[in-house]
């Protein structure tokens, strides 16, 4: 497929609404968009000054169905660099998919998902994390995941990054300017202070991958469980939670035969919840299946609502439940709910049961759920951003991963200056920055190179 | 004038420097009826600046040519003056052999090789013209009027091209050592449609000795354990450096009398190294600092004269004079020559290959400073590449392509054909991304072989080295297997060295991987330690040490060769490919990387353009596929 061929979509939600945008973008653009668009004063398409929308008339073959506006973008002045057309119709499923067939029809193939970030990111239009923080703007969430992502659209992360890179660049140049020119003297760098600078630089990295904790926690929602025995109220608490019916709801013990899966919201947080079948032994061989699929949801957990009914006293039932938390080794993770507060606030009888204090909750009443996104806030160790430092919270994935490599070599080349030699400190400081450049797609060594010549003075 | 046909040559090589020297030699020695040409065979192997061979980076360099064969390792051990290994503490990867150097000596011990050699002529002749035919070099003609008509021809013109010499305000049209300057070739050069540009460098002065008071200065000793390039044969340091600094007063004087410095004044238009700057720039760019190191340098042991090294300045002699005379200990030195700075013509180095041979016209070479490069070792290390390219072109064989993973010589390659240079390159540990792998101690392993292959290593140099690294590798076996059982003298070593005790002994191999205890330590705790050359002691203790860490970086050379292997097809149009940024199109067209990986490495080519070439080149394979089974069905 030639990687230019002209692709469009329909860039505004789906269904009803006042307007719909379709986009078309790739080589051909323009030319697709003249068989689909006239304009109203009929003068030629190809006439129309770029950024600025005209009045056209949308047609499919000879056969006029609707009038709107069109904006043509020419390349590489676009949002992918390459020709762009925007063709703004009345919204609607049915004039809006007329046009994108019409459009189709015309020559254009369907885009992908991401695809206009992905050309504008392949025609240097943006770099690698402004192009994920748009591609996390459009599946933003929530509002605090908008601003995050707004924030690292304007580039406010590639800053953070850019500036821990330039001192890291500065660093390395310090080291090999050392090596490089041993017969100088370089007053100016020393063991100590290579070493002290190294510090700084892993402390920021450290903390750019401890956000992303909770960026994740509001991009991509955290594996949340729900366990207990049957007919404690776990469905119910989803169903608080996600605030509709999801789940089925009976008094009957060990309705839940799935794992439901579910995200909803608490507080910034998105919590993908499962609900579990009730953790028991059963003999009924579709319960079981049920079991044992909750069993493997609590291993892959990241939080665990753990959740009792705190009207009655424990049983053998919740001892067991205990114990599987225990065995699957996310004690540490587990919040435990004392469910129908409604019907007693404080039972006693959990204290000496329960590793740490139940948190007393009605599902029924949402009395303490308020309490529950601190408790879940802890669980995971997400501490609330200030707005000031939200564009430095990582979102996505890669960059986390990045941000972990560079740590893990920084760490190194710590080692490296205390056991080693200066020529392995640099290598590891070179991954390091190379680590935290790919964030960015960049590359260094030319850098390095030209750094120790405009700070050192050597030579003969 | 009437030319006449003069001998005819299967290489001729232009200029004998050290490039025009190890190209000469390696064709010779590869059978080849070679020709060197010089203006002034009093001058071969010259050394116009530094009287030392190697340093940081540069030692690699000369590693790795004795690996291949070259002479320049062997001129220098023969006229050693004194032996250091710089960054001894930073790190094995950047252990760096710097020499002092007899200068003369060492030009007299280049004639007489090159005497010696048989295929080759010296030809004392101005080389005035290249001639070019259909793509193709046909030979050189002389300012005498004699055509030899040549299959290659490799140009290593040094500074001589074009070249100005320039003291203050006094300028001259001079190579360098005042060497008469080429003025008709730069103009041929151009006529076969080869761009050149205009580089600077220089010369610090020389002054005579008995005029120092060294007695005030600092004493630079050589190792107490002098070694050699890729030998192990004893050496002895006959001549001490010494280490002075310039002072608040001396750069006053530079301050006070910049106007009158031609750098400064707008004449010298070429581009000069940043790396070793006059010291008129030092101390313009770098004002805060209080004192800058000088160090002198004997030139030799028949001659009073020694270098300044950090006094390199293109200022009026008067200005020069009073500003040495401001530095301690050379109050009252008297000058024997004048700091110089010097402008010529060389190539932009983007119009070769790999091989050092022009894209466009087959046959021609260029090494050393000609290719825009700085340095003795950068020019031997090209002259020796170009020279066996030359030679393996004239055999109608394969050529020799060394990787930037291999080796410095490679990197070096790589960084002047691929990025470019828009200042007189140097060599350094830093330019290279494996220098872990690239150490001098196993230049040999990486590199001899190549050097059989072409035949410039004997067979007996060969036998030799394959014996110690049987040697090398027996004993890492040995240590890997065999355990120091625990005694009184091992845990006393271990705690001197800052370790705890070892109650149950310690395997041979981790002791020495410890960090602050050597092979020698071991030695001295085993009954019957091998006795093994110390350049085999070196290599097994570096590759202990260092395993976990070469394991890395062969992963990332093996990377690195997924790029490299990478190939654009040799008449895609570059301006075709939607998607490539400007700029792009126009370097890929303009240098044609064979690779993706060295499209990658040329300035303006961005990681999103490297995207799209790697998707158009998909699409092309495609395209071409599809091609053929439109033939298939025809």
């Amino acid at each position: 497929m030639n990687p230019f061929h002209t692709v469009a979509a329909i860039s505004t939600p789906y269904g009803k609404g006042g307007v719909a945008l379709v986009r078309v973008t790739g080589e051909d653009a323009i030319a697709i968009a003249q068989r689909v668009a006239e304009r109203q004063n009929s003068l030629p398409l190809s006439e129309t000054p770029s950024a600025k929308a005209v009045r056209v008339t949308f047609r499919d073959g000879d056969q006029p169905f609707d009038d709107g506006l069109l904006t043509l973008f020419r390349a590489p002045h676009s949002y992918t660099g390459e020709d762009t057309a925007e063709l703004c119709c009345h919204g609607g499923l049915f004039v809006t998919q007329k046009l994108l067939g019409a459009v189709f029809a015309a020559g254009a193939t369907p885009a992908g998902p991401g695809e206009f970030t992905r050309r504008a990111f392949r025609n240097g239009k943006l770099s690698l994390s402004q192009a994920e923080a748009i591609g996390g703007l459009i599946d933003a969430k929530n509002d605090r995941c908008l601003t995050v992502s707004l924030l690292q659209s304007k580039g406010a992360l590639s800053e953070k990054l850019s500036s821990v890179a330039e001192r890291l660049r500065f660093l390395i140049s310090s080291v090999y300017a050392f090596i490089d020119y041993p017969d100088e003297d370089m007053t100016d760098v020393s063991v100590p202070k290579l070493r002290q600078t190294l510090q700084t630089l892993l402390g920021e990295v450290q903390s750019l991958c401890d956000s992303y904790a909770y960026g994740r926690a509001i991009s991509e929602g955290v594996r949340t469980v729900l366990v207990g025995k049957p007919n404690t109220g776990k469905s119910a608490l989803l169903n608080r939670l996600a605030g509709e019916d999801r789940a089925i709801v009976t008094e009957i013990p060990g309705t839940t035969r799935d794992v439901l899966r579910e995200q909803v919201k608490l507080g910034d947080l998105l919590l993908n919840l499962s609900d579990t079948a009730g953790l028991r032994e059963s003999d009924d061989p579709v319960e079981r299946l049920g079991v044992g699929r909750s069993l493997s949801a609590l291993r892959e957990a990241e939080a665990v609502l753990a959740v009792f009914d705190g009207s009655s006293p424990p049983d053998g039932q919740d001892a067991e439940v205990l114990r599987q938390i225990r065995e699957s080794g996310k004690e540490k993770q587990t919040i435990f709910l004392l469910n129908k507060a409604d019907l007693c606030p404080a039972n006693g009888a959990y204290g000496p049961f329960l590793p740490v204090p139940g948190l007393p909750v009605s599902a029924k009443t949402g009395v303490g759920m308020d309490r529950l996104e601190q408790a879940v806030r802890e669980v995971l160790g997400v501490s609330p951003v200030g707005e000031e430092a939200l564009g430095e919270v990582v979102l996505g994935a890669r960059q986390y991963a990045a941000l972990m490599n560079a740590k893990r070599h920084l760490s190194d080349a710590l080692g490296a200056l205390d056991g080693f030699s200066q020529d392995v400190a640099g290598l590891d400081m070179e991954q390091a920055l190379s680590s935290l450049e790919e964030i960015d797609g960049r590359t260094a060594t030319e850098e390095i190179v030209n750094e120790i010549f405009s700070r050192f003075c050597v030579g003969k | 004038m009437t030319n006449y046909q003069a001998e005819t040559l299967d290489v001729a090589v232009v200029g004998a420097g050290h490039a025009g020297i190890e190209a000469a030699l390696a064709c010779a020695r590869m059978g080849l009826r070679t020709a060197l040409f010089t203006l002034t065979l009093d001058l071969v192997g010259n050394m116009p600046c530094n009287p030392s061979v190697g340093g940081t980076g540069k030692g690699h360099l000369v590693f790795e040519l004795d690996a291949l064969g070259g002479e320049m390792g062997k001129a220098a051990n023969a006229v050693m003056l004194q032996s250091r290994m710089l960054n001894a503490s930073k790190g094995p990867a950047v252990h760096s052999l710097r020499m002092q150097t007899d200068r003369v000596a060492y030009r007299a011990y280049m004639k007489r090789t090159l005497e010696q050699t048989a295929n080759l002529s010296l030809v004392q002749a101005e080389v005035v013209g290249v001639q070019v035919e259909n793509g193709k070099v046909c030979g050189v003609e002389t300012a005498f009027g004699g055509f030899y008509p040549a299959t290659c021809v490799v140009l290593c013109t040094g500074t001589s091209l074009q070249s100005r010499i320039f003291v203050g305000e006094s300028s001259y049209e001079a190579g360098a050592d005042n060497t008469v300057p080429a003025k008709r070739l730069s103009e041929s050069l151009r006529k076969a449609g080869i761009r050149l540009v205009r580089f600077k460098t220089g010369t610090p002065p020389r002054v005579h000795a008995d005029s120092v008071d060294f007695s005030v200065m600092e004493l630079q000793e050589g190792d107490p354990e002098p070694t050699l390039f890729g030998t192990d044969a004893p050496a002895v340091n006959r001549l001490p450096c010494y280490v002075t600094y310039t002072n608040e007063e001396t750069h006053r004087i530079i301050r006070e009398n910049l106007h009158r410095s031609p750098l400064y004044s707008g004449e010298i238009v070429g581009t000069g190294p940043r790396y070793c700057p006059s010291i008129e720039t030092k101390i313009m760019r770098f004002p805060d600092k209080e004192r800058h190191q000088i160090f002198v340098e004997p030139m030799g042991l028949d001659t009073k004269e020694v270098y300044l090294q950090g006094l390199s300045s293109s200022l009026p002699e008067d200005v020069q004079k009073q500003l040495v005379h401001s530095i301690r200990g050379l109050e009252h030195c008297v000058f024997m020559r004048t700091a110089y700075a010097i402008e010529y013509d060389c190539c932009d180095p983007t119009q070769l290959d790999a091989t050092l041979q022009f894209r466009t016209i087959r046959g021609l070479f260029g090494a050393g400073q000609f290719n825009g490069t700085s340095g003795y070792e950068e020019a031997a290390a090209q002259g020796l590449v170009a020279g066996i390219n030359a030679a393996l072109l004239c055999r109608g064989e394969p050529p020799l392509l060394l990787s930037r993973a291999e080796s410095y010589i490679g990197t070096m390659i790589d960084d002047i054909t691929v990025k470019g240079t828009d200042e007189p390159y140097r060599i350094m540990t830093s330019r290279s991304e494996y220098r872990l792998l690239l150490r001098q101690d196993n230049a040999k392993e990486r590199l001899i072989g190549y050097g059989k292959r072409v035949g410039l290593v004997s067979d007996e140099a060969y036998q030799a080295f394959l014996i110690e690294d049987g040697q090398k590798k027996r004993e890492i076996e040995r240590l890997q297997k065999e355990h120091l059982p625990p005694s009184a003298s091992l845990d006393e070593m271990l705690t001197v060295h800052g370790y705890a005790p070892a109650p149950t002994g310690i395997g041979k191999a981790e002791f020495v991987r410890r960090p602050f205890l050597t092979l020698d330590d071991l030695y001295a705790l085993e009954e019957q330690p091998p006795t093994l050359p110390p350049s085999v002691r070196k290599r097994v203790e570096v590759e202990l040490k260092y395993e976990g860490y070469i394991k890395r970086q062969a992963e990332e050379v093996k990377r690195f060769a997924r790029m490299e292997e990478k190939r654009i097809p040799p008449d895609m149009d570059f301006h075709a490919v939607g998607g490539l940024r400007l700029e792009a199109r126009q370097k890929l067209t303009e240098r044609r990387p064979e690779t993706v990986g060295k499209a990658s490495r040329i300035p303006g080519v961005s990681p999103a353009d490297v995207s799209v070439l790697l998707v158009a080149i998909a699409q092309y394979g495609h395209d071409r596929e599809k091609k053929g089974e439109n033939h298939a069905d025809d």
